[in-house]
């Protein structure tokens, strides 16, 4: 109830100052790692004429010094301005990026969902059944899930149920069925990794001392199960949320690669195989921004869950 | 009330030497830690399991390649495409064939139940969509005008006999006619080749840098967790794939990307370990006898510490392995001829339509070596912290 | 003496556990009567507290009662149905534990967790819960409670939160509150002072309490009666000042002399030699046996309960599980005399 006041001020400030050295920080690894490929960017290119080489090069400032390049880039990289792609004359990373933005918060989100909306109840059936065939039959889904690599998920899925039941497309997401797959895919993992800390988050909050005081007060064993048990047990899922959108936007990388949709994730794909470096290291850092911003968020989200959390300057 | 009456000896006081009533029991309380965690470890089933697999594969990964008549990257375009398991059509007496419906193709079965050879056909009927063979003195037709194809025999509609093993290639053989069984034991090879590299690269920087950090404390411990964090904000998969856009593709390159980045939850878990167990008294005793911090860090800290660190290395492994496969899936891991799980499920979705089964072994053996890694990790947390385990 | 508030006959409870049958508690008989305190003391694995969460069911996984009766009111608390005792629990009994840290609800603020028992147990509102609230903070002597309410556990000293879980013990007025070991994860000066909250609240509210420690020192303040368990069984029952001054039963004799004594002091402290009995499987005769200093041949045989109406070795109200209770056995060894 005191949620506001509690939002630390300087907590978030120094917060957002590390976040700007991290991005600062990755900014130049990306840099530094794009320049020290052997070889000039357009080396794929090998009848290039000496010229038209240096045209290309004074074109994407190649033909500046290295310092030079760099505050160039981060300059632009400030104005949200990623430049141009190096391979696709006239797009700009930023536009490929918005591109595929749409295509890959729509599966991703709804991967989300399905990570909290089967693995949290899962776990939570689980746990109430311990030992018994549904918490049997869960943990085994579980341990599949967690296994299994999502690229395998994906096309055995791919070949079941698209090749061969022709239930699903087997690309693109013309249709509200076109998602079933490639959300499935990407969040089997964590729909497992969730379901499984789910369990052992609410065994382990049920067998707490404050669950046989809520016993003690009388409440009946739904109350303290809902009231007491499962909101504590699920405050450190939350925690496991921000590795969460990280590992979806990786795993985004091979879904929309085998169920061809046009997301960023393919275009990063595509970029490394192009070797187009100015995608690569755009790319990058929208996605090391991106997260960074999720994880703040997951921390503010804890914070405001977890009264016990304080991040350093409540009174 | 009546009690039973009491001989008078009964009151005599015990004699030490006949020793006392009821002893108290001495408890299985004295087995050693090490022992404790062995035996809960071995009442694991799943964790014996994984365990028994991983033995498996490492053996068959080490040893299969040199007892396999044929290498990984040997092409036989003739035989390419063949399956593990056929259906065989008898045209004569000990004459049979399969039938590749897919390419439309005819296979001599060899003596054994192998799929030895490629029959050419004596003529081909484009406009009837019908191939023609001469097999022992029979004439055999495929038509291919209807789906699937039909095979006659001098006119008489074939049936496909009982299912057979090819003992040529058991696992059968890829589109470039390369042997799929030791094509995969190859991609075992390279999985455990990243997987060691993965543990190494743990144990040299991760442990050291863990437990550096943890132990100076202070001012350096700050920096250098700063760096942790920093690097841990993008994922791992992310440092690895911009390593191998620099380090261009190839087994060499996935090791070293992986080795480099594959420490750092290691270093996590080392310096909170070293940080609880250096609050306590044992550390302080040896600090005020004088021992040197490095003798502190081996001889007292880590193997206390060695517990959290097996269970964290036992469940790095599959991550590891799971990175290369997936780097290797999307074309940035090893590269051709070389065979990874990876490459090999790629390979196998290209064929996926007209080839099915060529997914099934690349899927179903990174998946097993997954799950075995997982179950043998899940045991020893359940055996090195008996609280938690359910 | 009025009909007992309490009375527990036989009980037998057992924890199932991976690596075997623990017998926690053995055929313990109790008799509470009303707004009597009554000392439970052992070592830990005693029994004690099990016997207690035995009365409400609170066992943890694996426990099971296995025999006994709990005759309070009329009513048998150990026949009821899970869904009945929840209206015995928190209502006519109250309970309060050792760590008052883990025992509260971290993520919940002191004053829902009380209105939550008021809301359970009476037809009451949540404003009139609040207020009612505000009432037991203020009996339980927290000071300002209005505001108080509305904080966290973790915002509460050690001794503050275990006021608020007298509170919340108290708060539907029950005529037994157990206080399972309430001082013992408290500093010493907090633990006088919760001592003598809870005796205070005694007389203003005239409730029963069961006060369960393994330390002598929290009964001689506060009890009025004390059974001392081991093994799962009684050894010794009787009001508290003849159990100091005469402990009949070895074990009993044990215990105090490992109490520190100022009036003794320089004389070393002699501890119970050797450690409880598993309780997996429990010594045939009297549990105290192998470790006591006066164990004869018949202590294979597990001894009957001396009451002292019925044998000179005993003061009257003193009832003893041992054989040298017996007016047979020899007679106790002087003390060596200094």
């Amino acid at each position: 109830m005191t949620g506001a006041s509690r939002l630390p001020l300087m907590w978030l400030a120094q917060r957002i100052g590390m976040m700007l050295l991290t991005l600062l920080a990755i900014i130049t690894l990306t840099f530094a790692l794009m320049h020290a490929v052997p070889g000039g960017p357009f080396v794929s290119e090998k009848m290039l004429a000496p010229e038209i080489e240096a045209a290309l090069n004074a074109k994407f400032g190649l033909d500046q010094p290295i310092w030079r390049q760099y505050l160039n880039y981060l300059g632009g990289v400030l104005t949200f301005d990623l430049g141009p792609s190096f391979k696709y004359p006239g797009v700009s990373v930023n536009s490929m990026i918005a591109d595929g933005l749409a295509v890959t918060a729509q599966t991703g989100l709804l991967a989300m969902i399905c990570v909290v909306a089967v693995g949290v109840p899962a776990g939570i059936v689980a746990a109430l059944n311990r030992g018994r065939w549904p918490d049997t039959l869960a943990m085994f889904l579980a341990s599949l899930g967690i296994a299994v690599p999502s690229y395998v998920i994906a096309t055995v899925a791919l070949y079941i149920f698209a090749l061969r039941l022709g239930w699903t497309p087997a690309f693109g997401l013309d249709d509200w069925r076109g998602y079933i797959l490639p959300v499935v895919a990407l969040s089997g993992f964590w729909m497992s990794f969730v379901a499984r800390l789910t369990r052992s988050n609410l065994l382990e909050t049920m067998s707490q001392d404050y669950i046989m005081t809520a016993r003690a007060k009388g409440l009946p064993a739904r109350t303290v199960m809902l009231r007491h048990g499962l909101r504590n047990s699920l405050i450190p899922v939350v925690t496991v949320l921000g590795p969460v959108v990280a590992n979806l936007l990786t795993g985004s990388f091979v879904i929309e690669q085998i169920f061809a949709l046009p997301g960023i994730g393919r275009h990063f794909v595509q970029s490394i195989t192009n070797r187009d470096y100015t995608a690569i290291m755009g790319i990058t850092i929208f996605y090391a921004v991106f997260l960074m911003l999720m994880i703040l968020i997951v921390d503010l989200l804890y914070l405001w869950l977890d009264p016990r959390i304080s991040y350093g300057d409540r009174k | 009330m009546t009690r039973p009456a009491i001989a008078p000896d009964m009151w005599l006081p015990l004699d030490p030497q006949t020793g006392r009533p009821g002893d108290p029991v001495v408890g299985s309380a004295s087995l050693g830690f090490w022992a404790g965690v062995r035996s809960r470890l071995w009442r694991h089933r799943p964790a014996m399991a994984g365990l028994g697999f991983i033995i498996l594969l490492i053996v068959a990964a080490v040893f299969g390649p040199m007892l396999s008549p044929y290498s990984y990257f040997q092409q036989n375009l003739e035989l390419s495409n063949l399956p593990p398991v056929y259906r065989p059509y008898t045209v004569a007496e000990g004459v049979q064939v399969h039938v590749n419906t897919s390419n439309l193709s005819l296979y001599e079965v060899g003596d054994g139940g192998g799929l030895t050879g490629l029959l050419r056909p004596d003529g081909r009927d484009m406009i009837n969509r019908q191939t023609t063979w001469e097999i022992a003195g029979k004439t055999v037709v495929l038509d291919y005008g209807q789906r699937p194809a039909v095979l006659t025999i001098d006119g008489e509609v074939a049936q496909a006999g009982g299912r057979k093993l090819n003992r040529r290639n058991p696992f059968g053989t890829d589109q470039l006619g390369r042997d799929v069984l030791v094509r995969q034991l190859y991609g075992a090879r390279i999985s455990l080749l990243v997987a060691a590299a993965a543990v190494l690269a743990n144990f040299v920087i991760g442990v050291v840098y863990g437990g550096v950090s943890g132990l100076l404390g202070g001012r350096v411990d700050a920096v250098m967790m700063r760096i942790v964090e920093i690097v841990a904000t993008i994922p791992l998969t992310l440092y690895v794939i911009l390593m191998m856009v620099v380090l261009q593709s190839g087994l060499l390159s996935v090791v070293l990307a992986i080795g480099t980045v594959y420490w750092v939850d290691m270093a996590r878990v080392v310096r909170g370990q070293i940080l609880t167990l250096k609050s306590q008294d044992y550390v302080a005793a040896a600090r005020t006898m004088g021992a040197s911090t490095s003798r502190i860090l081996f001889k007292h800290l880590l193997p206390n510490a060695f517990g959290p660190i097996l269970v964290t290395l036992t469940m790095l492994i599959p991550s590891a392995i799971f990175i290369e496969s997936f780097m290797s899936f999307i074309g940035l891991g090893v590269t051709p001829p070389q065979a990874s799980w990876g490459t090999l499920t790629s390979e196998a979705v290209e064929t996926l339509r007209a080839y099915p089964h060529q997914l099934f072994f690349p899927a179903v053996a990174i998946s097993l070596t997954m799950l075995a890694f997982n179950f043998l990790g899940d045991g020893l947390r359940d055996a090195l912290d008996p609280r938690l385990s359910s | 003496m009025t009909a007992p508030l309490l009375s527990l006959r036989d009980l037998r409870t057992e924890y199932r556990t991976d690596r075997g049958v623990v017998q926690a508690v053995r055929g313990v008989e109790l008799t509470l009567h009303r707004g009597e305190i009554l000392g439970l003391v052992g070592e830990s694995g005693s029994g004690k507290s099990v016997t207690c969460m035995s009365l409400l069911k609170l066992l943890k996984r694996g426990g099971h009662i296995t025999s006994g009766t709990a005759d309070f009111d009329g009513v048998d608390l150990l026949s009821l149905s899970d869904r009945a005792l929840t209206r015995v629990r928190g209502d006519r009994i109250g309970v309060i534990f050792q760590d008052p840290m883990s025992a509260l609800n971290p993520t919940m603020t002191v004053g829902r967790q009380i209105v939550e028992v008021l809301m359970q147990h009476r037809r009451i509102g949540k404003n009139a819960a609040r207020a009612r609230a505000v009432e037991l903070f203020k009996l339980v002597r927290i000071p300002s409670p209005e505001t108080r309410i509305d904080n966290y556990p973790h915002e509460f000293s050690g001794g503050m939160r275990q006021r608020v879980m007298i509170a919340i013990a108290l708060a539907c007025e029950p005529d037994i509150l157990i206080a399972d070991e309430p001082t013992t994860a408290l500093d010493v000066t907090i633990q006088r002072q919760i001592l003598a909250l809870l005796k205070e609240l005694r007389d203003r509210l005239g409730m029963a309490i069961i006060l369960v420690t393994h330390d002598l020192g929290v009964i001689a303040e506060t009890a009025d009666r004390v059974m001392v368990l081991y093994g799962g069984q009684v050894m010794e029952e009787a009001p508290v000042a003849d159990l100091f001054a005469a402990p009949q039963h070895p074990y009993t004799r044990g215990l105090l002399a490992a109490i520190p004594d100022p009036r003794l002091a320089g004389r070393p402290l002699s501890p119970v030699r050797g450690s409880p009995p598993d309780m997996r499987s429990p010594p045939p005769g009297c549990p105290f046996a192998p470790r006591c200093p006066r164990a004869m041949r018949i202590c294979a045989t597990p001894p009957p309960m001396y009451d002292g109406t019925e044998s000179a070795r005993l003061r009257p109200t003193q009832r003893s599980r041992c054989w040298l209770a017996d007016t047979n056995a020899p007679a106790p060894t002087p003390e060596p005399a200094e």
